[in-house]
């Protein structure tokens, strides 16, 4: 399926590239209000909830970037140990759990999302929604990510954060 | 008791190799649907409130700052300098491995971070010397110690942001026993070195002129330190503007040296943005799982219990060492200062101990946890990192594990260590 295949690599790059250019943004705009209090003397109001705003997407998407490349933090030693048998059940089990935890967080986050509609920021009065939103959208790409990577281990294929064994480019 | 069922599920999916993240949330959720009535859209509204704090910010920032001193050239020239102090001791380039962790642990703030670079940078150098690799992989684990209470380490950000603690004090606080710790440190490889004929670099120590020549090449280097801390203690801008000010101060250095490239600094965007969207997701869903423990009021308990053990201070901190490095070796030391921060802080107040002092105790001691056999995460990873097995690293181990435990030690039952330079921010 070609075309779900180039929708999966889009969102890949996306996902990376919404990061790189969030985390540029939020240290321009940190200085620049530095600036802005010492030199011109007036400091920029609102450019807290824009900050705020910004660094919860910078997370949500960096979570999901982080999915392909490093892989999420977790506590192998157990495992390893363990018989290859066990360990095939074991990652089966674990990967059924992120699976249901990020549909878990896609279903309530859409919720909370619906009900921020009507909750504003103090200054520039934007709905919480828009912040809100950031769980969901991103739990889609990791539950679209780990969906993946469960299908190919499943199938008996290596399971690695590379994908069809080509090196991952962070770029 | 619903409690201790997501302390369990949580603890065994940590055991069966799910993400960090996914099974604090997993073990969350697992709470709201056998114990609660409440809808479990609180759990997201409590990681969106996680997440939604300027303080943490500076995350992010000193994240992005680690990443782009290795693209500027930066960390070569504090290298050259670190060699420059300490070549001429015994054991010359163990020596350096700990001077250059305690000169990059400051500015970049992670321990993991600073124990990859280091291995990459100096355990080949080091093992081409003559050195065994187990021993170079030891050392660097526990240099690496230097960066979490060096400011601006992450941990106390953290700390500063969950017992609403001001984090310029924090970093401040961190100063004395960070020096302690290198000095300490040093004796340690001094030791090693002298029973196993560990030469130094260079025949003899190096010249006023050497060190100073090292100094100007290192100087913008050692001048990131300098904003940081003067900027904070002057109240030019907060810990997190600092983090930004310095990351575009590190480019500039980087670009005057031309070591950097528009690539280089895509890179270190990306690399930042993915390292803050790993800790900070642990954070998040952290910040749920600690809503459950203050709804069940497991702080006043575990306070009760506390209290009732022994009232004096001494005997609570003495405790609260041996229970912190357990936990250490278990769990990730940020998650654990969200989850168990706001769990002994009343206790720490009763009993009138300075919250910055504890701060910098309890760091020091998850970090301490961090490359404890079997669950360290900065062990695995140097071991990883430089392929020694795990009984080579511990039969190493031993000579800084004595350095590290008498610095938390004084750090402990010295409170002016960290509250002298502490107390001079204003804030």
């Amino acid at each position: 399926m070609p075309i779900l295949r180039k929708f999966y690599d889009l969102i890949r790059k996306l996902d990376n590239f919404l990061g790189m250019a969030a985390m540029a943004f939020i240290i321009l705009l940190a200085c620049a209000n530095v600036f802005m209090r010492y030199v011109v003397g007036r400091p920029w109001g609102w450019v807290e909830e824009i900050t705020v705003f910004t660094f919860v997407w910078l997370t949500m998407l960096g979570a999901s970037a982080v999915v392909h490349v490093e892989g999420h933090c977790s506590i192998d030693v157990l495992v390893t140990r363990m018989s290859p048998k066990y360990q095939r059940i074991i990652s089966i089990i674990g990967d059924l759990i992120v699976l249901a935890t990020l549909c878990l967080l896609i279903g309530f986050g859409i919720v909370l999302t619906i009900k921020g509609h009507t909750k504003l920021t103090p200054i520039l009065g934007i709905p919480y929604s828009y912040i809100d939103a950031s769980i969901p959208v991103c739990c889609s790409f990791m539950l679209m990510y780990y969906g993946r990577m469960f299908w190919n281990s499943l199938q008996g294929k290596k399971n690695t954060t590379e994908l069809d064994g080509q090196e991952e480019s962070a770029k | 008791m619903s409690v201790l069922i997501a302390f369990i599920v949580m603890l065994a999916l940590f055991g069966i190799n799910v993400p960090v993240a996914f099974a604090i949330c997993a073990a969350t959720f697992a709470y709201f649907f056998i114990a609660q009535d409440m809808s479990a859209v609180m759990v997201i509204q409590r990681m969106i409130g996680g997440a939604d704090n300027l303080p943490l910010l500076a995350i992010p920032f000193f994240m992005m700052l680690g990443s782009i001193l290795n693209y500027t050239g930066i960390t070569n020239r504090l290298l050259v300098f670190a060699d420059a102090l300490s070549g001429h001791m015994r054991g010359g380039l163990a020596q350096t491995n700990v001077v250059l962790g305690a000169l990059i642990g400051g500015p970049s703030g992670a321990g993991l971070a600073d124990a990859a670079m280091i291995c990459k940078v100096l355990v080949p150098e080091m093992t081409k010397n003559g050195y065994s690799r187990p021993f170079a992989a030891a050392l660097t684990s526990a240099s690496a110690l230097l960066g979490p209470i060096l400011p601006p380490g992450i941990g106390l950000i953290i700390y500063g942001f969950v017992s609403d603690t001001s984090i310029g004090k924090l970093f401040m606080g961190g100063l004395g026993p960070g020096i302690l710790c290198t000095i300490l440190l040093m004796v340690a490889v001094d030791y090693v070195a002298r029973k196993r004929g560990y030469k130094p670099t260079r025949a003899k120590m190096a010249s006023i002129g050497e060190i100073g020549k090292a100094a100007i090449g290192a100087f913008w280097g050692l001048m990131l330190m300098v904003l940081i801390l003067g900027g904070i203690r002057y109240g030019i801008f907060t810990p997190t503007e600092a983090g930004a000010v310095t990351c575009v101060y590190a480019l500039g250095v980087g670009f005057a040296y031309r070591e950097t490239s528009w690539a280089d600094v895509k890179s270190a965007l990306a690399e930042s943005a993915r390292a803050n969207g790993s800790i900070m997701l642990i954070l998040m869903a952290s910040a749920g799982f600690a809503w459950i423990l203050t709804w069940e009021g497991v702080a006043s308990d575990a306070t009760d219990l506390l209290m009732g053990i022994s009232t004096s201070p001494v005997a609570f901190l003495l405790i609260v060492n041996a229970l912190l490095i357990v936990v250490g070796m278990f769990l990730d030391g940020n998650a654990a200062i969200i989850v168990l921060t706001p769990l002994l802080m009343p206790t720490v107040h009763t009993l009138g101990i300075d919250p910055v002092h504890f701060g910098i105790m309890m760091i020091f001691n998850l970090s301490i946890g961090a490359i404890t056999p079997p669950f360290g995460t900065t062990m695995f990873l140097t071991c990883n990192l430089t392929g020694v097995k795990l009984d080579e690293y511990m039969r190493e181990i031993g000579p800084f594990y004595v350095a590290l435990g008498v610095t938390l030690m004084v750090t402990t039952f010295y409170p002016p260590l960290s509250l002298v330079l502490a107390n001079w921010v204003p804030m």
